[in-house]
């Protein structure tokens, strides 16, 4: 769906991102992370065409993506982290003027809107709506017009723990559809419940690349922690994998000392702090 | 070219919501009466003040001229003032990532409204011309001052980052216009000092009927279009 080989592109004289190659399977869901200013919205600019002036080859549906038409966008839905609609229109307005710009046939606008239960609010102007409502809108939008192709930027940025989980769902269910998703997101549980695979950006180079659960298990191992008291409270730990080695803690077990035990297991931001040296911000 | 007419009736539908902005289209007609009918006014009291037979009369293809010019620009300063609060809103990154494209988001702004200022500036030239310059030569420079109000906008849009430096730009913008002074007063080959400016030319071919000019102005003005296009899309890209 989408090859990437020695992409180089530059804001000015000094390299910006520098000989990038990775390849995307349709229907996968890619995960674009890194800390802001690490290449992320200049990489999805690109592949989306917006920024046609790189070196290297962008193809994406076996399109060069400097040397797109606008046909192009007949299959690709973008979805940005703010909301990008007519605020003084109403939701059902903004729906039939950017339906209006595909060619294709484009979906219901009224079984849409109710699929993610906003069909009592779609005559209600988009100032009108909480962020959940504009964020589900957004969303929406980039649905209109089917495409196979989701480019979706922080889409879960700023919204409550209900409203995200909507989200995710809804991303789930255009994957179930066989859609290519690119995702990019500075959050890591995020990445972690969605991506099939994610890239670590940094300073416009990729770091790594694999999936979640292989990145994490290629870095690290669960590991146990364990409090005791000895004349004062004490932490133990060991690995998981080597539990039955730890003689401390098979005694303090059998004499009945320990105070708490946890199993603790590596995050997808552990790894990325250890991979690239550096936190998201 | 659906998605153009499609953006551009938006555009309509965003206007109808902005008095401040609809105002602006009829500053033209307001313009256009005083023109016709103080200036003559105000020459007839002069000339019989003084006992000189015309002092305005002979700048009249000057007014002309103005009125000519102000219509477009003022349709593509609304026009630009549309674009930089799609901006603002971010607006047109999304349009620019649909099958409208960058430069349809353009056609649809700037195009249309080219379409739009064309008759209405023939219609308002029309109706207040005080000169005897004859109707293919107003219609010709109606033509040019439609290509040259585009340029305003492109000027507007490139330059600035909001709607309150759109104003600002705006403003400085009527510099552009300034062309149109010099074969009348600026005498020698000083006047060529403003020749890269289209309403130089402009000027220069009403004051002599004087088609070349026109078509200069014409070529010149596509130049600053084609100039000014390339660098606001790669604003939108960036």
């Amino acid at each position: 769906m989408l090859t990437v080989k020695n992409l180089s592109f530059s804001y000015s004289k000094k390299p910006f991102i520098t000989c990038m190659n990775f390849h995307v399977e349709r229907g996968e869901i890619f995960g674009f992370l890194g800390p802001s200013g690490a290449g992320k919205t200049t990489l999805q600019k690109i592949l989306t065409g917006l920024i046609t002036t790189y070196d290297g080859s962008v193809k994406l549906d076996g399109i060069e993506c400097k040397e797109h038409d606008n046909h192009f966008y007949e299959n690709i839905g973008v979805d940005f982290e703010y909301s990008t609609m007519y605020e003084k229109l109403t939701a059902r307005q903004n729906l039939e003027f950017f339906s209006s710009l595909y060619a294709k046939q484009t979906v219901k606008i009224d079984e849409i809107l109710a699929d993610i239960g906003l069909q009592n609010d779609a005559d209600k102007k988009v100032s009108d709506y909480s962020k959940g409502m504009k964020s589900r809108l957004n969303f929406l939008k980039a649905l209109l017009h089917d495409p196979n192709i989701l480019f979706l930027d922080e889409p879960t940025s700023g919204l409550d723990p209900a409203n995200s989980q909507l989200m995710k769902d809804m991303i789930l269910q255009q994957k179930a559809k066989g859609k290519t998703i690119f995702l990019t997101t500075h959050n890591m549980a995020d990445a972690t419940e969605l991506c099939d695979r994610v890239a670590f950006i940094v300073n416009g180079g990729i770091k790594a690349l694999d999936s979640p659960h292989n990145l994490i298990m290629r870095k690290g191992a669960a590991k146990v922690l364990y409090t005791y008291y000895d004349k004062h409270e004490r932490l133990g730990e060991c690995l998981l994998s080597q539990i039955s080695e730890d003689n401390v803690l098979a005694n303090l077990m059998k004499e009945n000392r320990i105070l708490s035990i946890h199993s603790s297991e590596p995050t997808l931001n552990d790894i990325f702090i250890e991979v690239t040296g550096r936190t998201l911000q | 070219m659906k998605a153009v007419y499609s953006c551009f009736s938006q555009m309509i539908q965003q206007l109808k919501q902005d008095a401040m902005l609809i105002m602006i289209v009829f500053v033209p007609l307001l313009a256009g009466t005083f023109f016709r009918f103080v200036i003559p006014f105000i020459e007839k009291l002069i000339t019989g003040y003084f006992g000189i037979d015309a002092i305005l009369a002979p700048y009249y293809e000057l007014v002309d001229l103005f009125l000519i010019i102000l219509t477009p620009s003022m349709f593509n300063y609304v026009a630009a003032m549309v674009i930089l609060e799609e901006a603002d809103d971010h607006m047109i990154s999304y349009l620019a990532v649909t099958p409208l494209g960058k430069t349809g988001y353009l056609l649809s702004r700037l195009g249309a409204t080219g379409l739009i200022s064309f008759p209405a500036s023939i219609f308002v030239s029309a109706l207040f011309h005080l000169s005897n310059a004859n109707v293919l030569m107003l219609t010709g420079i109606a033509l040019a001052g439609t290509v040259q109000g585009v340029i305003i906008a492109l000027l507007i849009v490139t330059l600035s980052t909001n709607k309150v430096e759109g104003m600002a730009v705006g403003k400085i913008t009527t510099l552009f216009t300034v062309g149109v002074f010099a074969p009348y007063f600026i005498t020698g080959k000083m006047q060529y000092i403003l020749s890269i400016l289209p309403s130089y030319w402009m000027s220069r071919a009403i004051q002599s009927s004087d088609y070349l000019a026109l078509l200069i102005s014409i070529l010149l003005a596509g130049l600053w279009i084609t100039l000014l296009s390339k660098k606001f899309i790669k604003k939108i890209a960036c």
